[in-house]
């Protein structure tokens, strides 16, 4: 049987995971000094890098059995699969966020929303019962309100200070976000106790890094 | 306009060689294997009315159904199941047959799949119904049945989790929650969509039948779970579907379930059809569901005749591209013989092919214009004998 293979998000939570890797005393020599390869050993387990939404991919179609991802790319693009455990890292809001002293809620016209979530942005507004239209954006979603594309955004805030620059402010937190650890629904069943070790020794790993 | 003469559409592929050989081997085997134990099989037609498919407790929902209109403008549909045609021909073609009936399929269906997955509009399963008769004891030879399917298509390591459709629904009975909640609720687990399973429980906070149900999805295993679940879920209906379950656990652990067979109490199927015991089977190699089955003894009364039943399908496109990857199925092999034909001896050729491969000598029979042609053909292609046939009988030439 193949090692247990594990994606982990690259960018903003790459270096924490690699700390909780380490705290859970596996090797990790060649995922920090990585080159140009994609699928690194990491103690007993096979690592892979991948954006956020391909981590979703690979462990929904189980090329991949556990991953780690945020909560925002879950809820975004989530289906099917365990989430296992809530890692602490990477902690931040979806919010609704628009030009500061501005009325978003006030008015009759129907609101133009800029987002990199979509989805998450049509079942917030779904569930207050609002109209409204949605533009994908692909990068610096901040930007759409000070062109007047849109008369708010929806997006990950961490610190504010993005929003603080630019004259904007946050109108509602929408909910809280923080990494999780994901498993597909095969490998759940078919390898079950590797992966409950894997999850208790970095449930353990996540209280020394706190 | 464009033309796509060329392309296959979006969920369709064609099976080359081995891919197609492999698919068939995997559907032979079960084909043996169902009627082994008695099954007969049916073939249902690809095209259905609608109104087959069209009922609340189908599985499918109407925009992922593959929809057309016969001449009279009657709406059809690709069938994207094979339960129901067979149903349908319980209650109607073999009405007042003698029970049980045990029937198998070996066909394709077809719904609309989200897009960019990769995943097939169109896939083959194979499958079984037993027809007629409740009670454990068909539970026990559908779910053996499984078992051994998932043994013969040579699934190195593979697991059946059984639950019960009554449980959850219990469960879903105790809560008080709006029916549309109480919808996605369902939607999400038979998804296991935990995620959003989660925030549709936080908008019932407090209530403790939605906290049991938040549990679900960790209680898979053996007869632990039962236990624990018969603890927290007090309503009589609950209790008598947890102890079936248990009770038919251990007698089939006694067969050769052993450590193939989990309970698992999350588990849901998409069609609201299934009223006892429903399971899945999930094998090594594959990351979605393999077997999927359980009993709906409701069923075939919506056709009009009240039969109880139970089955299971295999999806035998995933099994057969499992075995590939696994180098189960090796390339068709090279000929090891090339038979000329010389003028006047091109019938003789062809049967000459014939008969050699009835002796298990693999060839093939030259097409070439020439004897010389014919020798430069079999040296390219690596075969190692040119039989020539013309006046003075079979010779072999040397290569």
């Amino acid at each position: 049987m193949r090692k247990l293979r594990i994606a982990l998000t690259k960018g903003r939570l790459e270096k924490k995971s690699v700390e909780l890797f380490e705290k859970m005393g596996l090797d990790c020599t060649e995922l920090i000094n990585k080159g140009r390869r994609l699928i690194l050993p990491v103690g007993d387990y096979e690592a892979v890098l991948a954006k956020a939404a391909d981590v979703i991919t690979y462990v929904e179609q189980g090329v991949c059995d556990i991953g780690i991802v945020g909560k925002d790319t879950i809820v975004e693009n989530g289906k099917s699969f365990y989430e296992l455990c809530d890692l602490g890292i990477g902690k931040c809001d979806f919010a609704l966020a628009g030009k500061k002293g501005t009325d978003f809620f006030g008015g009759y016209n129907i609101k133009r929303i800029a987002t990199k979530y979509p989805n998450v942005t049509k079942q917030y507004f779904e569930s207050k019962n609002m109209d409204v239209k949605i533009i994908k954006i692909e990068g610096s979603v901040e930007l759409a309100p000070l062109l007047d594309l849109s008369d708010a955004i929806v997006d990950i805030v961490e610190t504010g200070t993005t929003l603080k620059e630019n004259g904007l402010e946050v109108i509602e937190k929408i909910m809280p976000i923080s990494a999780r650890v994901i498993v597909n629904t095969a490998s759940m069943k078919l390898r079950r106790d590797e992966i409950d070790g894997f999850i208790t020794e970095i449930e353990k790993a996540k209280e020394t890094v706190k | 306009m464009k033309s796509y003469e060329k392309l296959t559409p979006e969920g369709t592929r064609d099976f080359l060689f081995e891919e197609s050989d492999a698919l068939r081997r995997i559907e032979r085997s079960l084909s043996e294997l169902f009627k082994e134990k008695g099954y007969k099989k049916v073939i249902t037609p690809t095209v259905e009315f609608f109104d087959v498919f069209n009922r609340e407790s189908a599985g499918t929902l109407p925009e992922n159904l593959y929809s057309m209109t016969d001449a009279y403008g009657r709406l059809l549909v690709l069938r994207p199941d094979s339960t129901l045609p067979i149903a349908r021909i319980a209650a109607t073609r073999l009405k007042g047959a003698e029970l049980p009936i045990r029937l198998y399929y070996n066909q394709n269906v077809f719904s609309r799949r989200k897009k960019l997955t990769g995943r097939n509009d169109e896939t083959s399963q194979s499958g079984i119904e037993l027809i007629g008769v409740k009670g454990i004891r068909a539970d026990i030879e559908v779910i053996e049945t499984a078992i051994e399917a998932l043994e013969v298509c040579g699934a190195p390591d593979y697991k059946i989790e059984i639950g019960h459709a009554g449980f959850f629904k219990a469960l879903c009975d105790e809560l008080s929650a709006p029916r549309e909640v109480k919808n996605d609720i369902n939607e999400y687990m038979e998804q296991k969509n935990f995620v959003a399973l989660n925030s549709v429980l936080d908008t019932l906070e407090g209530d403790e039948v939605a906290e049991t149900i938040r549990n679900l999805p960790r209680m898979f295993g053996g007869s632990e779970v039962i236990e624990k679940a018969l603890t927290l879920c007090k309503s009589e209906e609950a209790q008598n579907s947890l102890n079936y379950l248990d009770m038919l656990y251990k007698k089939l652990g006694g067969a050769n379930g052993g450590d193939k067979l989990i309970i698992d109490l999350s588990l849901v199927h998409r069609s609201n059809y299934y009223t006892g015991i429903v399971f899945r089977g999930y094998t090594e190699g594959s990351g979605a569901t393999v077997l999927q089955g359980g009993r709906y003894d409701g069923l075939i009364k919506e056709f009009g005749e009240d039969l109880p039943a139970i089955g299971f399908g295999v999806q035998t496109d995933d099994l057969a591209r499992a075995a590939l990857m696994r180098g189960e199925i090796e390339p068709q092999k090279a000929s090891e013989v090339l038979v000329f034909g010389a003028d006047g001896y091109e019938l003789a050729a062809v049967n000459l092919v014939r008969e050699l491969s009835q002796k298990g000598i693999k060839s093939e029979n030259s097409l070439c214009e020439s004897r010389d042609e014919a020798l430069k053909y079999a040296k390219e292609r690596g075969i190692k004998k040119l039989f020539v046939i013309s006046r003075d009988g079979v010779s072999e030439a040397e290569i």
